[in-house]
């Protein structure tokens, strides 16, 4: 081996410590361009281009073109000045195969250019697309979408969102597509959402948001593939056409529904044999009037034809509703259901009876309550008549939250310890009341008789306020 | 190339695959943790390197023995099977807590072994530190040169207005330039060239601007700077005269008005700027030729001066309004305007 110090001569610079060495701009254009890629929006890489010499074309090489103007403001210089740039960095950008791009703009944009950029995007590839351009003020508007779009060889995931007008021209062809995210979307008819989706052969992820008269009567989500669904209704409905929604989807894994009008829902499952997990959350209109008949009873119907899921949730409303219903839930067995996740405050013990006697083999049972309603029943809790199959032979594990220290809820938590023969674990927690009263209530349920010798007693501490279902 | 037949044939057999950095220096590492990088494990597939001290797997250039050193850590905790992504994550964050210095060396090196996760964890510690900051900020903490010429920042504007401000910031620019250029070469015929900055502060200069000095102080001021600048006028002539060409152009503006214009002055100030300059005559029609009073001349050059000084100071927050759209703002000379404060 040479001198060791005549070796670090010849060394590169980089090893120099301490010396003000610009190292970065000596990576490969590709792992610069990598860096920039990182940076939130296409306007912080055009930024850097006057670093230096060496950076003043960079961004250019950025495969990811994200544009995000604030949509809120009125000034037509900003949206001339946001169109003149998104212009000038398609110019200039040498991307010939866009990874993403993302176009979230002011309703002054210019119909013609959003048509004209989301071409570009397409002729170049793009896998990643997402438009979210709101027209609010401007209804009369109308931005077509160019129909390349339609047959994109290269999209992978595509986000339409904010009252884009879709006509979806008679061949559909999407063949990478494995996400699709329609919010707001208004429809030609019932054929256009039934044409885009049957023409994704590999569509794995589909969320939908529909907004109030998108056209579309009986909403037919027919897709071989699907593994994910999640389907939004309406906020308002026209009372004269039926409410339909057709799902025809024999792959589907998760099904998250959510609707929040009080018509009579006409879900129709028409395959869903592989259905895992299920998420169903029906909002009630504001106002304190019971419910109709006719809906309870078609929601009972939409939650009975989930019989063979695993895990299934349920909001509080969804619950409240169901508890007004003529039908009764356990007239059908969930067989398959080993995890209810609830929303259940006193008012919806009775239905949560039902379901759990209904599920007979439930072996995780968690219930929260995030809306308090003035019962008009006075004692909520009744023992039910016979003790629940799955208490005696599957239940292991409880988790109630939020608890109140009412008396209708200990009389639950003693029913259950009583009865249930398996259970390992039970989770309370509780926001209410100061140290004292936690501790009063841990002793007294402390002190119950426990049928199952594993039983454990777990009081934990709750986070803070937590929805059952997570904004998304 | 000398084979090693027993490293081929029974791979399994030895725990320690044996790395040569490019100082020459000869490290051996676990076998598993150096088959992580793609580049060594398919050295060692590819040709059986690595198996012992003589027939050490060479690295690339990029990679030093105390950047090594950092990669292997990072490939010895990856490599476990078992780990969760929670745990994994919490040593991504730690493991990236570094200087621009060592990340950048991180980066390269681990982008010429192939080790992708590697190059985008650093890639994206490095855009953290690129998002955020002022130009200015980002060539600080990464040593870039500012080699960019002010006309070159400013290109992005070019195309944005037609606004006639523009236009004579960019003529400005030019001339400013031109000037810079020809003062390079007189310096290298004269050592001993007196800088033709204006070592007058910022403020002073902006109240002369703005007419809001005293004309008594100002025109002290401006009597020194005249005196001081007659020394050099000689040897300065060229340059004043490739700057006189320019602005043959716009014949109808006169040259204080460019000035007044910028300035977007009052009555007042315009009417400062050339009261104090008793030998200045000003007309409508400036003739720009070699005979260009020298006290006008210095005038526009301080202006001018003053003018790039701004504009390099504020330029980084200018360059972010411009870019964010977030203002609507007259483009950068309105700074010069009202109270001398900078926007």
């Amino acid at each position: 081996m040479e001198n060791p110090s005549q070796k670090r001569l010849t060394l590169s610079s980089e090893m120099d410590a301490g010396a003000s060495v610009d190292r970065i701009s000596s990576l490969p254009d590709s792992v610069l361009c990598h860096i920039l890629s990182f940076l939130p929006t296409t306007k912080y890489a055009v930024g850097t281009s006057i670093l230096s010499k060496r950076w003043k074309f960079l961004w250019t090489g950025v495969p990811y073109l994200l544009f995000d103007d604030d949509r809120v403001h009125k000034s037509p210089e900003r949206v001339r000045k946001f169109e003149q740039f998104v212009n000038k960095v398609l110019l200039l950008s040498t991307v010939q195969n866009i990874l993403k791009f993302r176009l979230c703009g002011n309703e002054f944009i210019e119909p013609f250019y959003v048509n004209a950029w989301i071409s570009t995007a397409i002729i170049r590839n793009v896998r990643v697309l997402k438009v979210q351009v709101f027209y609010y003020c401007r209804a009369d508007v109308v931005i077509e979408l160019p129909s390349c779009l339609f047959t994109c060889r290269t999209l992978e995931d595509l986000e339409l969102w904010d009252n884009l007008d879709i006509n979806t021209p008679n061949l559909v062809c999407l063949p990478r597509l494995k996400r699709l995210t329609l919010s707001d979307i208004q429809y030609r008819n019932d054929e256009s959402v039934s044409k885009l989706i049957s023409g994704c052969p590999i569509l794995e992820f589909l969320d939908i948001c529909r907004c109030s008269f998108d056209n579309v009567t009986v909403f037919v989500i027919s897709s071989p593939s699907l593994k994910q669904l999640r389907f939004r209704g309406p906020d308002d409905f026209p009372e004269n056409l039926h409410y339909k929604v057709a799902i025809n989807t024999p792959a589907l894994e998760s099904l998250d529904y959510s609707n929040h009008i009080w018509q009579h829902i006409g879900v129709n499952f028409q395959n869903i044999t592989s259905l895992v997990r299920a998420k169903i959350d029906v909002e009630a209109f504001p106002g304190d009037d019971a419910p109709q008949s006719a809906f309870c009873n078609s929601l009972v119907e939409l939650v009975q034809a989930l019989h063979g899921v695993k895990i299934l949730t349920l909001s509080q409303k969804t619950m409240n509703a169901l508890s007004y219903a003529t039908t009764c839930l356990s007239t059908r067995r969930f067989e398959g259901l080993t995890k209810l996740v609830v929303g259940a405050g006193c008012c919806e013990w009775t239905c949560l009876q039902d379901l759990v006697e209904a599920a007979v083999n439930l072996e995780v049972l968690d219930f929260t309550k995030n809306w308090h309603r003035e019962h008009t029943i006075e004692s909520c809790w009744r023992d039910p008549i016979e003790v629940p199959r799955c208490l005696i032979t599957s239940l292991k594990q409880i988790s109630l939250e939020e608890l109140e220290g009412c008396e209708d809820e200990l009389a639950m938590i003693g029913y259950i310890l009583k009865h249930g023969s398996v259970l390992n674990r039970m989770h309370l927690s509780s926001k209410v009341g100061g140290l004292s009263t936690k501790f009063q209530l841990t002793q007294k349920i402390l002190l119950f008789p426990r049928r199952s010798p594993t039983c454990q007693i777990a009081f934990c501490r709750q986070a803070g306020p937590r929805s059952l279902f997570s904004k998304s | 190339m000398p084979e090693g037949p027993m490293a081929v044939v029974k791979p399994e057999m030895k725990p320690y695959i044996w790395l040569q950095t490019t100082d020459g220096s000869i490290q051996q590492v676990e076998e598993e943790v150096a088959m992580f990088c793609p580049m060594i494990c398919r050295e060692v597939l590819q040709t059986g390197m690595g198996s012992s001290k003589n027939y050490a797997i060479s690295l690339p250039q990029r990679v030093n023995p105390a950047i090594l050193g950092l990669i292997l850590d990072y490939c010895r905790f990856h490599q476990v099977p078992g780990r969760s992504n929670k745990e994994r994550k919490t040593f991504d964050e730690k493991f990236i807590k570094l200087d621009a210095k060592k990340l950048c060396e991180l980066t390269s090196a681990a982008d010429s072994l192939q080790l992708r996760p590697l190059v985008d964890l650093t890639s994206r510690a490095l855009a953290r530190m690129i998002e955020g900051k002022t130009p200015e900020e980002i060539r600080e903490t990464f040593n870039l040169p500012d080699d960019l010429t002010e006309e070159e920042k400013l290109e992005p504007l070019r195309n944005l207005t037609d606004d006639p401000r523009i236009r004579l910031l960019n003529r400005l620019y030019a001339r400013k330039r031109k000037e810079l250029k020809e003062r390079a070469k007189v310096k290298n015929v004269e050592v001993e060239e007196e800088q033709l900055v204006d070592e007058r502060p910022v403020d002073e200069l902006l109240s002369f601007i703005n007419g809001d000095g005293e004309s008594k102080g100002v025109k002290a001021a401006k009597n020194k700077k005249k005196n001081r600048r007659r020394k050099d006028l000689s040897g300065n002539f060229s340059s004043n005269d490739s700057n006189c060409n320019q602005f043959k152009e716009p014949n109808h503006l006169p040259s204080g008005y460019l000035i007044g214009d910028i300035d977007n002055a009052t009555s007042q100030s315009k009417s400062a700027v050339f009261q104090d300059s008793a030998s200045v005559t000003f007309s409508p029609q400036l003739e720009f030729d070699n005979e260009l009073d020298p006290a006008m001349e210095e005038e526009l050059d301080r202006e001018v001066e003053d003018f790039a000084r701004r504009l390099n100071s504020v330029w980084p927050e200018r360059m972010q309004e411009m870019l964010s759209l977030g203002q609507e703002r007259r483009p950068v000379p309105v700074s010069l305007n009202g109270n001398g404060a900078v926007k």
